[in-house]
């Protein structure tokens, strides 16, 4: 489609293509317990290498060391340890290291399911969507948001195909009313967090990647990384 | 559109070259990243097209262990619970008053939105009591809890099965964790065999055990009956903090009878607690764990100054004089003599004696057991904190001798000096089935009988129902309570004993939050609320009975499931599954109960009504209850079930008791309620290393150690050690400081707070704060029970939890 005049189409699809990518990891890492399926592709070709963002920044350059650092020595019985970590930052039993819900970062009572979980509720079923029914989590979860972003990176790159810059440019909007709204005012603390508390260089390369891939988009959708909301 | 400028400006910066895409999208699964139509993975279709538009409005109730059963209306919105109301119906007149919920209450989002709140099934790794666990699925927990108690139900009977006090999930139906013998936990024990019993609770064992040595029971007048009245005594008896919900109506009462009677209150307490604020007209602090020397004291001036009702006590009573004495007991044993220094000890218990015992002003004493005896009728009634000490049961019983001694038992106005009562409604239970197990211990001996059960005796520690049990405790259950640590005595000592999994070898703990005493779960599952199910509750708020009907607000969160589930579900797997359910769902249970209770109350609403009402209340529509009135009209034709039908002042059984068990050294055990010294009282020499007598409070911030969890209220209430200014100056502390208090069995760290609210010579830390030990062993959650002695008391064998010895230093 090239330009319209106002802004190049081919740069956009390349970059949503790259957000969709890095989202798209991180809401796997995130969301799911860790498994060999998914980590040993990762690890084997040392995909970190060929990270789809922008490696000047800091952050990400941190992320990629330490998890290409990780994946070189990755041998399949770290897989407990791992796990053992993603427990104690986000499932539990007992206090946990980072939690992973908005609300938990921005409701006045810093509580789950609460005014955030509802209004990201809203905003997955106005594009037809909702959180996994087979279990009742917060819609709000760090995995799911993400998700939500793959999702919106593409309907762009449809929008673009299909030439529909009507459509192109709402999708856009809505991703940047997203980050803008939810995403960037809870997501760098949490991943502050995770680096702070996390037991592996795994999580902890995992949550420096997301902050740097956080300050990215911010700067592609000139928003600002918000501090977390006080209580 | 100047919003859209950052599609202009966008530095985007990318490069990104076909292979490392397709390598990537490999790696995230391929097309479904990008797929066509933009469905990604993680995310569903949705099968709702719009949010729930409006809020709706259900019915619940807070269900806890202050005695309040609290409606709340929960405001729902998108099915979740976005505000908290409480009843709205009725006004504000005594009578047909709104039953408001307290703070507590209101802020239940905190408990049931608690990000930390269980949300998966796990199994214990590593030590017993380090905390590490791993998510498990159900059918994995259900399988090796089925197991495992088959195991030991073969290896040692079912005696070896205990299922642990716990009040967390109190006041429901079904859904229900006290009593312990009225849970789905003991229908499903009842239907493979039985479990090993208890007797008492931890809030009142001593009360309920000595009373009906002297009354036959433990009855009171309501608390309405206050109206009657002219004068109200209290000991110890702090309902305006320990029920202060509206669903226990005491605070509203107490405030409508006292001006509505215009009594004057009384109050004996070592701490100007808020029933002190609220209605009390004098506050006399008193020593811990002395209540039977100050009444002793009474007794004596009203004696000496001939103010006591001679004949109410000739005609009502055994054991006041010489000459009211049951048969074969040697003489200088009935109260009178005790009280004039004709008995034993040779000691008249003047109001001087007292006043070094029990640090009351001998002048006090006197003025006060004056205008006692002087004021027809008067109210006199007891908290549970007298009764919750070394010698609880002679404080009870000796409280007690007020009444009766002035005549004031069985009459409008009077009461029997025992814990007031209420109008309630009666809701049929749900049914646990019968226990075939006979033996049963004292609800304080679990942690013994894990130690030495098959040695445990009658006759040395209060078995009942067998001489001797058969076998230690091998299996706990422990549903929603946290008395396996925080609430039981000697936190450190209990840890360190179930850490040890060759005694108790499995400890099953079902719970909603991570407690200290979740902590030592072999197997830990996670409840659902009473928000997430449908239940039905009841009370007494005063004058006004009530049930409610609490409709599910909100869908089980994460993979929390209900007791009745996870009962069943075990119950398969032992093979009684049928006997366990006979057929019905929690919710027909439910209903079952309203029909059950239709047939004895046909005015209560058939279950749809009900559950459309939301909450159904009923005035009392009679006088307010007296105790024993049909004895106090014809003592002949009604009497008492005590042995000799009269009120036992000197009660022949506890003589006996006193002559044929095996009685530690120390404890004390008489026919008559007597003040008796005791370990870590305040005449105990341990009082030069230990020179501050130590309490625990109820506090506003928590019911016991629900909601301890809920931000809110530790922020409204701090955890703070209360301290006498004079005994603060002596330490050079101030409000504030951080200070340790301990003694030999452990040390709490936590601020002090200095105030004139407590007496000299006593410091109160609140009960029912979290269990949190340091690396170096202290506690810094400020768990009263860290301190707590693991003693039990002479009859009932029970918690002495406010008997103790400790010193304060900076920290």
């Amino acid at each position: 489609m090239g330009t319209n005049g106002r802004y190049n189409f081919d740069e956009w699809q390349i970059t949503l293509t790259a957000h969709a990518l890095a989202y798209g990891f991180l809401s796997k890492a995130l969301y799911n317990e860790p498994s060999a399926d998914f980590l040993a592709p990762l690890f084997d070709e040392n995909l970190f290498a060929e990270w789809p963002l922008d490696t000047d920044v800091e952050h990400t350059r941190r992320g990629i060391d330490l998890l290409a650092a990780f994946g070189a020595a990755w041998t399949p019985d770290q897989l407990a340890l791992l796990k053992s970590d993603y427990n104690a930052l986000f499932v539990g039993a007992g206090p946990l290291l980072a939690h992973p819900w908005e609300s938990v970062y921005l409701s006045e009572e810093h509580l789950i399911f609460d005014v955030q979980t509802l209004e990201v509720r809203e905003i997955y079923r106005r594009f037809g969507l909702q959180a996994p029914s087979s279990v009742r989590e917060p819609d709000d979860h760090i995995g799911l948001e993400l998700a939500f972003l793959v999702h919106l990176c593409s309907l762009g790159l449809d929008a673009a195909e299909r030439g529909d810059i009507d459509a192109f440019e709402s999708s856009l909007q809505a991703q940047r009313g997203f980050l803008g709204d939810h995403v960037l005012r809870w997501a760098p603390t949490f991943m502050q967090r995770v680096i702070e508390h996390a037991a592996t260089d795994y999580y902890r390369g995992v949550a420096y990647l997301g902050l740097g891939t956080l300050e990215t988009v911010a700067r592609v959708f000139d928003l600002a990384v918000q501090p977390v909301g006080q209580g | 559109m100047g919003e859209q400028n950052f599609l202009v400006n966008a530095v985007t910066n990318t490069v990104l070259n076909r292979r490392s895409f397709l390598k990537w999208n490999a790696a995230l699964g391929g097309t479904a990243v990008l797929a066509k139509g933009g469905l990604s993975f993680g995310l569903e279709k949705s099968d709702k097209a719009a949010a729930q538009a409006d809020e709706k409005i259900v019915w619940s109730a807070c269900l806890v262990n202050c005695g309040s059963r609290c409606p709340l209306r929960l405001h729902v919105r998108d099915g979740e619970i976005v505000r908290v109301e409480t009843d709205d119906t009725g006004d504000a007149e005594y009578g047909t008053h709104q039953l408001r919920c307290c703070v507590r209450g209101r802020s239940i989002r905190q408990r049931v939105y608690n990000p930390d709140r269980l949300k998966y099934p796990m199994k214990r790794v590593g030590k017993r009591g380090e905390g590490k666990f791993e998510r498990i699925s159900w059918e994995e927990a259900y399988d090796t809890i089925a197991s495992e108690l088959q195991r030991i139900i073969d290896e040692y009977g079912n005696e070896a099965v205990y299922i642990n006090y716990a009040t967390g999930a109190l006041g429901g139906t079904v859904a229900k964790s006290w009593p312990p013998g009225s849970s789905p936990i003991a229908r499903l024990m009842n239907c493979v065999g039985g479990y090993l019993n208890h007797y008492g609770t931890y809030s009142s064992a001593q009360m309920s055990t000595a009373m009906p040595y002297t009354y036959g029971s433990r009855s009171s007048n309501s608390i309405e009956d206050i109206i009657n009245t002219k004068l109200v005594v209290m000991f110890g008896n702090n309902i305006c903090e320990t029920s202060m919900g509206g669903g226990g109506g005491k605070v509203f009462a107490l405030q409508a009878m006292k001006e509505q009677s215009g009594a004057k209150f009384i109050l004996f307490d070592p701490r100007y607690s808020e029933t002190a604020v609220s209605v009390v007209d004098e506050w006399i602090p008193i020593r811990p764990g002395t209540d039977a020397a100050l009444v002793a004291a009474m007794a004596y001036v009203m004696i000496t100054e001939d103010l006591h009702d001679q004949e109410f006590l000739d005609e009502y009573c055994v054991g006041f004089d010489e000459d009211h004495m049951p048969e074969d007991v040697p003489a200088g044993l009935s109260y009178k003599s005790y009280v004039m220094g004709d008995g034993e000890d040779g000691m008249p218990k003047t109001p001087e004696w007292a006043a070094k015992i029990t640090g009351v002003p001998a002048e006090t004493i006197v003025r006060v057991a004056r205008e006692i005896a002087l004021t027809k009728p008067c109210f006199i009634t007891q908290g549970l904190g007298p009764q919750r000490q070394a010698n609880g049961e002679q404080n009870c019983r000796a409280i007690a001798m007020l009444p009766i001694l002035t005549g004031n038992v069985g009459i409008h106005g009077g009461n029997t000096g025992v814990s007031e009562g209420g109008y309630g409604i009666r809701v049929m239970g749900f049914p646990t089935l019968d226990n075939p197990v006979k033996a049963s211990i004292s609800v304080f001996m679990w942690y013994e009988a894990i130690l030495r059960g098959a040695e445990m005796t009658a006759l040395a520690d209060g078995v009942r129902g067998v001489d001797q049990l058969p076998a230690p405790i091998k299996f706990m259950w422990n549903y929603a309570g946290n008395t396996i640590v925080n609430q039981h005595s000697d936190s450190n000592a209990t840890v360190k004993q179930l850490e040890d999994d060759s005694l108790c070898e499995m400890i099953v703990v079902i719970e909603n939050h991570m407690t200290p005493s979740a902590k030592l779960a072999d197997i830990l599952l996670p409840d659902i609320t009473n928000f997430e199910q449908n239940e039905i509750t009841s009370g007494s708020a005063g004058n006004t009975g009530y049930a409610i009907a609490l409709s599910q607000a909100i869908e089980p969160q994460f993979e929390c499931r209900p007791i009745y589930e996870m009962c069943a579900e075990i119950a398969k797997r032992l093979g009684v599954e049928e006997e366990f359910t006979e057929g019905r769902t929690h919710d027909e249970w439910l209903e079952w109960v309203v029909e059950e209770t239709r047939k004895n109350n046909p005015d209560f609403p058939d279950y749809e009504t009900f559950r459309e009402m939301g909450i159904y209340k009923v005035t009392n529509p009679g006088e307010p209850s007296v105790a024993y009135a049909d004895f106090r009209e014809d003592p002949e034709a009604n009497p008492l079930s005590t042995p000799s039908g009269k009120i036992e002042i000197f009660s022949k059984d506890l003589y006996d008791i006193a002559n044929t068990w095996e009685i530690p050294e120390g404890d004390v055990i008489t026919g008559i309620p007597v003040y008796a010294a005791t370990w870590e009282g305040y005449e105990d020499p341990l009082r030069e290393k230990y020179p501050l007598q130590m309490i625990g409070h109820h506090y506003k911030a928590r019911t016991h150690s629900s909601y301890h969890n809920v931000e809110w209220l530790r922020k409204a209430a701090p955890q703070e050690v209360w301290m006498n200014p004079l005994d603060a100056e002596e330490r050079g502390l101030e409000l504030g400081d951080m200070v340790h208090v301990y003694n030999d069995r452990g040390r709490l760290k936590l601020p002090v707070k200095v105030t004139p609210r407590i007496a000299p010579g006593v410091i109160s830390v609140p009960q029912g704060a979290w269990y949190e030990p340091n690396k170096d062993g202290v506690d810094e959650g400020g768990c009263v029970n860290t301190l707590t002695a693991l003693r039990p008391s002479p009859l009932a064998k029970a918690n002495p939890q406010h008997t103790n010895l400790v010193q304060v230093e900076k920290a």
